[in-house]
């Protein structure tokens, strides 16, 4: 079971899912935030093990999986930064209320 | 067989704490349930060998990134919101959305790759992905970092209270 690639495959599939249902289901942003780290989870386990499957012995799955892990946290820091920031203006994270650029 | 059995307990840990950080309702549970799942995966890329990216996983994620999530959430003055009605109609759309790409690309990875084994592989080790990372991917990964300054000041200048 651990030696065989579909499972791994069928893992990151379920992450990216269920962090896509949640972003375009709940509204309350930080909860939109924790499922695009589900997805960015997802995505890093699927380029693994197709980097053991397929290339063998090649270090690209592992600098890219470091980028994404780099990236994720620039992206969780400057998410967390807006969210305070509305939250403080407006006492409210709901994604349906932020209206005002909607324009 | 033994390892089986640890395999599918992991396996199993991430899916339903991913349900469960999706689904619950209350900001708090989901974040721990989102590390317990992210601390799991580390558990995944030990059982594919990359003992590197799993300790990455576990201080990066877990450490950082989960702990701040938590944070900004017990920061944040507390609020007494009421269960909002959803719009059913776009619980539906993203529902049928997601389960279209799952049941996509579930037929892709089936067909192609049910019953495939890893051969006997040798990963990459860190040396190699050092000695790369700084050769052939040296100008990447100074991008990185200056994007990692970037987002740390603009985190500070958008959290900073105006007078």
């Amino acid at each position: 079971m651990a030696g065989s690639l579909f499972p791994y495959l069928l893992l990151s599939l379920i992450l990216i899912s269920l962090g896509l249902i949640g972003i375009l289901v709940r509204r309350n942003l930080i909860i939109m935030l924790i499922c695009i780290e589900l997805v960015l989870n997802g995505v890093s386990i699927n380029l693994l093990a197709l980097n053991k499957f397929s290339v063998n012995g090649s270090a690209m799955g592992q600098i890219l999986a470091i980028f994404i892990v780099a990236l994720a946290a620039a992206e969780t820091t400057i998410a967390l930064g807006l969210i305070f920031l509305i939250f403080r203006h407006y006492k409210e994270i709901d994604a349906e209320k932020l209206t005002e650029l909607k324009g | 067989m033994f390892s089986d059995v640890i395999f599918i307990i992991f396996w199993l840990v991430i899916v339903v704490f991913a349900a469960l950080a999706v689904f619950l309702q209350k900001p708090i549970y989901n974040a721990f349930s989102m590390a317990i799942s992210i601390f799991s995966v580390a558990g995944m890329y030990i059982f594919l060998g990359y003992e590197f990216l799993a300790a990455l996983q576990v201080l990066v994620y877990v450490g950082a990134i989960s702990v701040a999530i938590i944070f900004v959430i017990m920061l944040s003055p507390p609020v007494t919101v009421k269960p909002k009605k959803l719009n059913p109609f776009k619980v539906l759309i993203g529902i049928v959305t997601a389960l279209t790409f799952f049941g996509l690309f579930f037929i892709l990875f089936y067909q192609k790759y049910a019953g495939s084994k890893f051969g006997n592989v040798v990963n990459a080790n860190i040396n190699e992905v050092g000695t790369v990372l700084a050769t052939k991917y040296a100008v990447p990964f100074e991008i990185i970092s200056v994007i990692l300054l970037v987002a740390i000041l603009g985190a500070i200048v958008l959290a900073k209270k105006e007078d």
